[in-house]
């Protein structure tokens, strides 16, 4: 990208101080870092139904409040369609199982740091 | 990622390589000025988009310019049309975009210049930005129905741009007689809300049921077919028989013409005489993006899929209904997912870093009765340059569903509501 408002001579440092940085910042413990931006990615179509942060107003359950086990329990389980809902098992097929533990991360500890 | 997040990862990185680096990233944070976004459209695009680069980057500058100083949204907006509730239940003020140190400008953009990233006010003031992001939705094509004009419209209202068109409906279907006919005419594909009419002959024909029970619906439809059809299908036989009926494409459904001072709709075969007619003529993006060549002739305005970048123009970017998104349909929800999209795009060209393409997903909930919805559910991945979608199988929600399971998705629909406008407006 050639925009670079006066900042073209910045680098981005090397991946493993980067990584920890991530870490430090976002308060992360079970997912690498360099996760993150996966995470995030795909966090942001969570929260136009379950709010900002995992955080929901009414029916759509709240997903902060979940603890990382009650997360990866129901997901998996709403995508192998072992465990019925109004909507989630269908949206669940969208996903990897390696796909929600980022999710379970980001919604229940990296959100809630 | 905000400024300070930024400074701190590059101060790390750099006190762990060398220490002249460090100084650099100091210079930078504090002699150049905040990159300046752009943004057309403070509706479920632009407003979704403001408030997500914000909560990323509390320094960019960043401005969005809407014509109307409060927001009625076209999701919910039905429930208006029925009685339900009032216009004001879906309707937006720009305080929370204010309060979040979001210029909101509350002009016409007039016109802009795609190579320039520049965008001309009435008034004839002109602003310049780094990133130009257009949310503008779409124009209605009055030239596609013969008889169809603005001031037809104030006897025939679309009410496809929610505000007054809703409430001028609303008003109609309350002063009609019982035994009146309500005419729908439905625009060919693609258009905004593909399920929005026959929610609408739905939500309508409960008003009917317990208001004027000898009223008829007629929907006049452009296409042979339609999303949820099933569902919707089910849903009037089970609450509404003999009360609506749909005519396709196929069997001259199609709209044609219309005569406002007789209240005739006309297709290819008959003609109808209405007590009430809600004609929704064909669309394309907002005049400001066709004007600029964004859509090059097309009506719509290519984009890349991942970053939601204007084809035609780099620097540009383009949202929502006004954007050609391969199978993602033209809904709010589509339009704040893709804000999301476009705002990491941003972010990274801003860093001048790489990015992770966000996850498109679209759902979508109709109502049949107040207590009485369904959903269709989209995952989407980007395949051949172009949105297509994941699986195409077990989308909606199955038929034979009971009436506890419809009661729990209109809960869901309410909830999902509350959560995106909270995002957008709250």
């Amino acid at each position: 990208m050639s925009l670079c408002f006066g900042c073209a001579d910045v680098r981005i440092p090397a991946q493993p101080a980067f990584a920890a940085a991530l870490v430090f910042w976002f308060g992360m413990s079970t997912a690498s870092a360099a996760d993150y931006p996966r995470a995030e990615a795909l966090a942001d179509a969570c929260t136009s139904c379950h709010g900002i942060k995992g955080r929901s107003h009414g029916y759509i359950p709240s997903l902060d409040t979940l603890s990382r086990i009650e997360f990866l329990q129901a997901l998996e389980e709403y995508r192998r369609q072992k465990r019925s809902a109004t909507i989630m098992n269908r949206i669940a097929r969208s996903y990897t199982a390696e796909e929600i533990e980022l999710l379970a991360d980001y919604f229940t500890s990296g959100a809630k740091r | 990622m905000s400024g300070l997040t930024r400074r701190r990862l590059l101060l790390g990185g750099g006190l762990a390589a060398t220490g002249a680096l460090a100084l650099l990233p100091w210079r930078a944070a504090f002699a150049a000025p905040a990159a300046r976004v752009g943004i057309v459209g403070g509706g479920f695009g632009g407003a979704s988009l403001a408030r997500y680069l914000r909560r990323h980057d509390p320094k960019l500058s960043i401005t969005l310019i809407e014509r109307e100083a409060t927001y009625v949204t076209c999701p919910f907006s039905n429930g208006v049309i029925a009685g339900l509730y009032p216009l004001k239940d879906v309707s937006f003020g720009y305080g929370a975009l204010h309060a979040a140190t979001i210029d909101t400008i509350h002009a016409e953009a007039l016109r802009l210049d795609p190579v320039r990233k520049s965008v001309t006010l009435a008034g004839g003031k002109t602003l310049q930005f780094d990133f130009l992001v257009l949310a503008p939705g779409i124009d209605l094509m009055w030239e596609s129905i013969e008889g169809y004009s603005p001031k037809a419209a104030e006897q025939m209202p679309h009410a496809w741009k929610a505000g007054a068109q809703t409430q001028l409906l609303r008003r109609q279907i309350e002063a009609m007689p019982n035994g009146g006919l309500l005419v729908i005419a439905v625009p060919p594909m693609p258009y905004r809300c593909p399920p929005g009419p026959y929610e609408r002959a739905s939500l309508i024909a409960h008003y009917f049921k317990q208001n004027k029970p000898e009223s008829k619906i007629i929907i006049l439809d452009s296409s042979d077919a339609f999303i949820k059809q099933e569902l919707f299908m089910e849903a009037w036989n089970r609450l509404y028989p003999g009360m609506i009926e749909w005519i396709p494409g196929s069997k001259s459904g199609k709209v044609l013409r219309v005569e406002a001072n007789t209240m005739k709709v006309f297709t290819g075969f008959d003609d109808y005489k209405a007590a009430v007619a809600n004609i929704i003529p064909a669309q394309r993006a907002a005049k400001i993006a066709v004007d600029a060549g964004l859509d090059e002739g097309t009506g719509y305005c290519a984009i890349d899929p991942a970053s939601f970048e204007s084809r035609r123009h780099r620097g540009v970017y383009v949202l929502g209904d006004a954007a050609i998104a391969g199978e993602m349909p033209k809904s709010g929800f589509s339009a704040n997912n893709q804000a999301k999209a476009c705002g990491r795009a941003i972010l990274a060209a801003i860093a001048a870093k790489p990015f992770v393409p966000a996850k498109l997903l679209n759902i979508c909930y109709s109502f049949a009765k107040p207590d009485y919805a369904f959903s269709i559910v989209d995952g989407f991945e980007v395949k051949n340059g172009t949105i297509q979608l994941s699986f195409s199988d077990h989308r909606t929600t199955p038929l034979d569903a009971g009436d506890e399971e419809h009661r729990l998705e209109a809960e869901s629909a309410h909830s999902w509501y509350a959560n995106i406008t909270a995002d957008m407006f709250g």
